[in-house]
This record gives structure tokens, C-alpha cells and sequence, in this order.
């Protein structure tokens, strides 16, 4: 599966399991950026609920919740120096979050069909 | 295999690829005219990078949209202005926010924020030196840090030091690799995957010259101006200024942890991190909160139901790309960002939404300044190399070794301030000092003296990053082993006669043995460019001085390395 993106949120099979990828924006070949959290979605009090980021910090893997739901990632970087990074999964990039100061915040609108 | 010479139109090709390939490398950054461009815009870096990969790259393939006429499809990642929420949020939706809270008081706290959030340079990380090391007269540092300035830094002080050589000085300071980057156009903090760049990233140099000292120049005259005048006076004294050499240094860090180049580093942030992971989570948590109040699904269906105008933007967006017309992208990313800015802001309590999503965001920034804060908590050790060649004294060689430790402190992740003593640093100086030769019959030896010294510094107000005032406390102790030499160059009287000297001399004056100065300064941080130091020391030794044994000084002292995104790389 894969989420199809929009101009606003992706969609997706609710119940789909989906891994996005953070990866560097071209030109350059390699980050030192890394997810620190990321959060998707709420639980019955409303409160945000944790999602799966990968050991090395490269990637974050949801399952798909009914209706629109937010993901939001946060990211990290050993490098002062302002950098643009891309979310994205397979060919599709869904955010270029730009990492100032060490740290960067994206939100992807994720709607489960 | 064989191996063939590439034909010239394979040569051709080649060129063609790095010339493309030089093109997007340099597209990522935006010259100084796509920068106006986005200011004039109101699109802040960040942005100004995301607008500029997507006007460059083939994600998506913005003339494919052009020529297809299709203005649905394919998606742009700038259609979803929240996919970089903190840019959004300091450039348009925390601006607005403010200004509809219509309070001069949080319009105040907000462009404080931004203020903060744009100073930002590794060097604020530890105490650096920026002006003249302890030889050098008139400087006001007692003890020599081991770090210094990422790029350039000047500094100019005035007053006493613990030398008898008195005065004021402006001293130069530079890093071998941000010279070299500045040199190639690549951005000061980026990281350069390069072994050679790992070994001279600790290199640097300093020159300090003494200025202002007063000199006089023999002019011949040409004749007498008026009757009155003696015809005897064939020559006058002319005041002049004299800016000559003070010393030049070479330093180089054995080990310093606060360095993107550094491997070390990177695995002190690497367990930092897995540390501090409990607190990026909960400010993660936070953002999550305040963004679910802030863009509830019914209106992120709103926003998508926009249609109208997410399709203008994909028209003007790949019309300007098909044109070449970044001023137009721009222009039309700026309309439609500022359509999707008022959807959001018609929501429900929206302004104090924005205002919450901003202070988590800013929690979350905290948060990673104490992942920084655990990785740089290292001690620091530098080896220099100092020649000395004031005026009036003979040419030394100094060897300093300094060690520094800085205290890590627990920051506040809500505004970033530390507990009292974080980010303070307690360096040590050994520094020994030859001199560079002896003449035949000296009555002085090969060592002139050694040195030990340490200071105590102490940021406080402001955040952990930037301090508003470093106050510090210093103690210096000097053996010298044989009375200090002074130059007295051919032309000069000799000391306590009228006989001119024919050729250069040497005296010595009595301040052999033990040379202690006490030091407290403060260095007052107007921004993250720009510092004042003030310093008042007292010394056990005064017999070199005319006036009282407590003397002040001050300076004033730049980093231009903060400043390097404002003079690297245009393209």
C-alpha cells in the first residue's frame, strides 16, 4: 500500500500500515537529520498517540486512522547549519521541512478512508 | 576491461553534467537576489528554500502541469503550508495571530521570538576568546580559550595588561576551515564530508597589531615662515601613529566537542539524544496537541475544499517555472499561502491556538538545546603557538596549553533559560615563553618566564545560547626569571642622559620573580555579533606603573561567523 498524495492531506485504506521516509533534498546525498518524535492521531481523551519511529531515525511508520488525522514529526540535527529535508515515501514527496537552529516540525494530514 | 579514452563529445557530456550538477548544488541555497525575492515576499529562509527546491527539481514536474494544462494534479508539497510548521508558524501564522491579538505586549514577545530564533552560531555553544591573547598589551583576557570564531573575528582593547608593554591592540582571529569554506562558497556550519576537512576544522590563526601608540617622525625643513624665526631649525618632530606587530599565533584544538565536523561530537549527540528522548517526546507531544486544536479535520476539509484557489497557485506556480520567473513563484506561493493562512485563522480560538502551537514549538526547540548542551559538556584542550614581537620588547615564542571544562546545567524547556551555572566554563592556561634569540652577552638566558593562569566564567541572564552579560574571574601568576629586556632602538637617549644612542640597545628593568594580576570582567553580549568586555584587574607588581595598581580596560569585539549566511555564497 502507499498513500496517495494530495494537495492538502494523503489518503489511505484505514487500517493500512505506512512508512514515511525522511531523506535530503537534492543536491545534497546525505543528513545528519533525523526524526526525534513523532505523533499521529488521538486516543479516546483526545490525547496524541505515539508513532513507530524507526532506531536510526530515518523513518516513521503509522497505521492508517478513520477520517483526518494529523502526523506530527519533529526533527533534530547535530548541524547548526539551516538545511531543507524531504518526507516523503516511494517517489512522492509529501513536505520539505527546512531544519533551523537543530530542529525542525512538520505536519502531514493523513485522511483514512 | 578494457579502458577507453573518452571521446571529446563524451568530454562534452561530462561537462554538461557537472555544469548541471553545479547548478542544482547551488540551487538549494538561495542567492542574495532569491533571497530579496522571498523577502519581498515575506517568506522567511526556511521557506525560501522550500520555494526554491521546488522551482528547481522535477518534484513535482511543475512544466509536465504546464503543458498537460491540469492544474489538480501532481500535488506540490508547499500545497500543505503546515508540512514545515515551524516556518509557518514564525513567518505567517504567528505574525497574524499576533496581530489580530492587537496587543502591542505579545506583538513585542513575538518579534523577540523571532529575533531569537535567528541568532544562532555553534561558537555561542562555549566561551570563546575573541580579542588578544594574555601577551598582547592592552588585552582584556587573562587566559586564553581554546575556542575561538567559526569564521573571522576583530577585536579592539585598550588598557594594561601584565606585561610592561602598554597600550591598545586590535586582534584578527580566523578558522582555518571557515576561511577555506568561505573561500569555495559553501555555507560556514555545513558539514563537509572530508578527512582534510576534519583536520584543519581546529586550526586557527590570530595577528594582533598595537595601534594608536604615539610616534614621532624627523622631517627637514625647507626655510623659515616668517623673521621672527631662528634659521637654525633644519628639522621638526611630526606626531605620527604607529600600527605595528604585535604577535602572530597558531592554535589548534586537540578536542572539541561543540563541532558538526567533529565525529566525536556527533556521538556525544547521538547518546544525547537517546537520553533526552523521554522530553523530545513530550515537547513533540505538545506540538501534536496544539496542532490538533489548532487544524481540527473539519478544517483541513475546508482547506482542501479550496480548490479555487490551490489550483491559481498550480497555474501561476507552473507558469513561473515554464518562464524561469522565480520573483513570479514566489508572488503566487505568497497569494496562496496567504489564502490558507485566513482559512486557519477563522477557526476557533485560532489566535490563542497559534499562540500555543508557538510556545510548543519553542519547547521543543529547548529541548534540543539540551541534547547540544549533554554532547558539549566535554573538556576542551588547545595547543598554541604564539610569536611575539612588540615594539619595544625582544621577539618570544610562547607555548600555551589551555584546558577548559563547561558545565552543563539543566536547561528550562519552556523558555530555554538554565539553571544557575549552565554553560559556565573553568579554563587553565600553562603557557611558557622563550625568547627568539639571545645576543652575545646577554644577561639573560633562553627562558623568560612561565605562566599559569585560569578564570572562572559565568553566563547569566538571557538563555544558556545567548547570555546577555558573562562575567568571569581570573587569576594569573607569572615567574620570570630574569628582569624584563626593553628595546631601545638607535636615535634615543639613553635612559637618565643626554647621550643618543648610535646603534639599537637593550636594558633591563627590575621585574624578575613572581607577577600575580587578579581579574573580574564582564562581557556585556549586545547580540550574538557584537560583545563589550569590561575589565578591572589589580597586580602585586608596580613598579612599572605611573599611576594606581588598579586599572580598567575595555574593548569592543565582533564574530563575524554569526554573519555568514549573510556573506557566503552567492551565486
Amino acid at each position: 500500500m502507499a498513500l496517495t498524495p494530495g494537495s492538502i492531506f494523503e489518503s489511505d485504506t484505514t487500517g493500512a500500515t505506512e512508512t514515511i521516509t525522511l531523506s535530503p533534498a537534492p543536491p545534497n546525498t546525505s543528513t545528519l537529520a533525523r526524526i526525534a518524535s513523532a505523533f499521529y492521531g488521538t486516543d479516546a481523551t483526545s490525547t496524541p498517540i505515539p508513532a513507530t519511529v524507526a532506531a536510526d531515525g530515518k523513518s516513521v511508520s503509522i497505521k492508517v486512522l478513520l477520517g483526518i488525522n494529523s502526523l506530527v514529526i519533529t526533527l533534530v540535527s547535530p548541524s547548526p547549519a539551516t538545511e531543507t529535508v524531504v518526507l516523503g515515501q516511494g517517489g512522492n514527496t509529501f513536505a520539505t521541512p527546512t531544519i533551523v537552529m537543530h530542529s525542525g516540525v512538520s505536519t502531514l494530514f493523513i485522511k483514512g478512508i | 576491461m578494457l579502458l577507453r579514452r573518452k571521446s571529446p563529445l563524451a568530454k562534452l557530456a561530462i561537462s554538461l553534467v557537472l555544469c548541471v550538477s553545479a547548478a542544482a548544488a547551488a540551487a538549494q541555497v538561495p542567492s542574495k537576489q532569491q533571497s530579496a525575492i522571498c523577502q519581498l515576499h515575506n517568506q522567511n529562509d526556511a521557506t525560501c528554500r522550500s520555494l526554491l527546491y521546488q522551482f528547481v527539481s522535477k518534484q513535482p514536474d511543475w512544466q509536465a502541469m504546464y503543458k498537460s494544462g491540469v492544474w489538480t494534479t501532481p500535488f506540490t508539497s508547499l500545497d500543505g503550508i503546515l508540512g514545515d510548521t515551524k516556518a509557518a508558524v514564525s513567518q505567517e501564522l504567528g505574525p497574524r495571530a499576533l496581530e489580530l491579538a492587537i496587543t502591542s505586549a505579545l506583538k513585542t514577545q513575538g518579534s523577540q521570538a523571532l529575533q531569537a530564533a535567528l541568532q544562532t552560531v555553534s561558537t555561542g555553544a562555549a566561551v570563546t576568546q575573541v580579542g588578544a591573547s594574555p601577551t598582547a598589551g592592552g588585552s582584556t583576557n587573562l587566559v586564553s580559550k581554546p575556542t575561538i570564531t567559526d569564521l573571522i573575528s576583530l577585536a579592539s582593547e585598550s588598557g594594561a595588561f601584565t606585561d610592561t608593554s602598554n597600550g591598545s591592540s586590535m586582534t584578527v582571529q580566523t578558522n582555518a576551515l571557515g576561511l577555506a569554506k568561505f573561500m569555495t562558497n559553501t555555507p560556514v556550519f555545513q558539514r563537509i564530508s572530508s578527512s582534510a576537512a576534519d583536520w584543519i576544522q581546529p586550526l586557527n590563526f590570530t595577528v594582533t597589531l598595537n595601534v594608536a601608540q604615539a610616534s614621532v617622525n624627523s622631517t627637514a625643513t625647507t626655510g623659515t615662515a616668517n623673521s621672527a624665526t631662528p634659521t637654525t631649525i633644519a628639522a621638526v618632530l611630526i606626531p605620527s601613529n604607529n600600527a605595528s606587530f604585535s604577535s602572530f599565533a597558531a592554535s589548534y584544538t586537540l578536542y572539541r566537542p561543540y563541532s558538526p565536523q567533529s565525529k566525536t561530537f556527533q556521538g556525544n549527540w547521538q547518546t544525547a539524544l537517546k537520553s533526552n528522548q523521554a522530553a523530545l517526546d513530550t515537547a513533540t507531544l505538545a506540538i501534536a496537541s496544539a496542532m490538533d486544536k489548532l487544524a481540527p479535520a473539519d478544517l483541513v476539509q475546508k482547506m482542501s475544499d479550496m480548490q479555487p484557489q490551490i489550483i491559481a497557485w498550480h497555474k501561476a506556480g507552473a507558469a513561473a517555472v515554464d518562464a524561469n520567473d522565480f520573483n513570479a513563484f514566489a508572488a503566487a506561493y505568497a497569494t496562496y499561502e496567504d489564502s490558507m493562512v485566513s482559512e486557519i485563522l477563522s477557526g476557533d480560538n485560532a489566535v490563542a491556538n497559534v499562540l500555543s502551537l508557538n510556545q510548543a514549538i519553542e519547547a521543543f526547540n529547548a529541548a534540543t538545546y539540551t541534547v547540544l548542551d549533554q554532547a558539549r559538556g566535554k573538556p576542551l584542550a588547545t595547543f598554541s603557538y604564539n610569536y611575539g614581537a612588540a615594539g619595544q620588547m625582544p621577539a618570544t615564542h610562547a607555548f600555551t596549553e589551555a584546558v577548559a571544562y563547561v558545565f552543563k546545567g539543566k536547561p528550562n524547556e519552556q523558555t530555554g533559560k538554565g539553571s544557575f551555572g549552565s554553560g559556565a566554563q573553568f579554563t587553565t592556561n600553562f603557557i611558557s615563553t622563550i625568547y627568539a634569540t639571545v645576543p652575545v652577552g646577554a644577561a639573560y638566558g633562553r627562558l623568560r618566564d612561565l605562566q599559569v593562569s585560569s578564570e572562572f566564567d559565568l553566563p547569566v541572564g538571557g538563555t544558556i545560547a545567548a547570555p546577555r552579560v558573562t562575567f568571569s574571574a581570573a587569576g594569573y601568576g607569572q615567574y620570570q626569571y630574569s628582569p624584563t629586556v626593553l628595546n631601545i632602538t638607535s636615535g634615543n637617549l639613553a635612559p637618565g642622559t643626554n647621550i643618543t644612542l648610535p646603534s639599537n640597545a637593550q636594558v633591563l628593568l627590575g621585574t624578575s620573580g613572581w607577577l600575580g594580576v587578579v581579574q573580574g570582567k564582564a562581557v556585556i553580549n549586545i547580540s550574538k555579533t557584537l560583545s563589550v568586555p569590561l575589565a578591572i584587574k589589580w597586580s602585586n607588581r608596580t613598579e612599572l606603573l605611573q599611576a594606581n595598581d588598579i586599572r580598567g580596560q575595555f574593548g569592543l569585539c565582533y564574530d563575524l561567523s554569526a554573519l555568514s549566511s549573510l556573506i557566503s555564497g552567492s551565486k
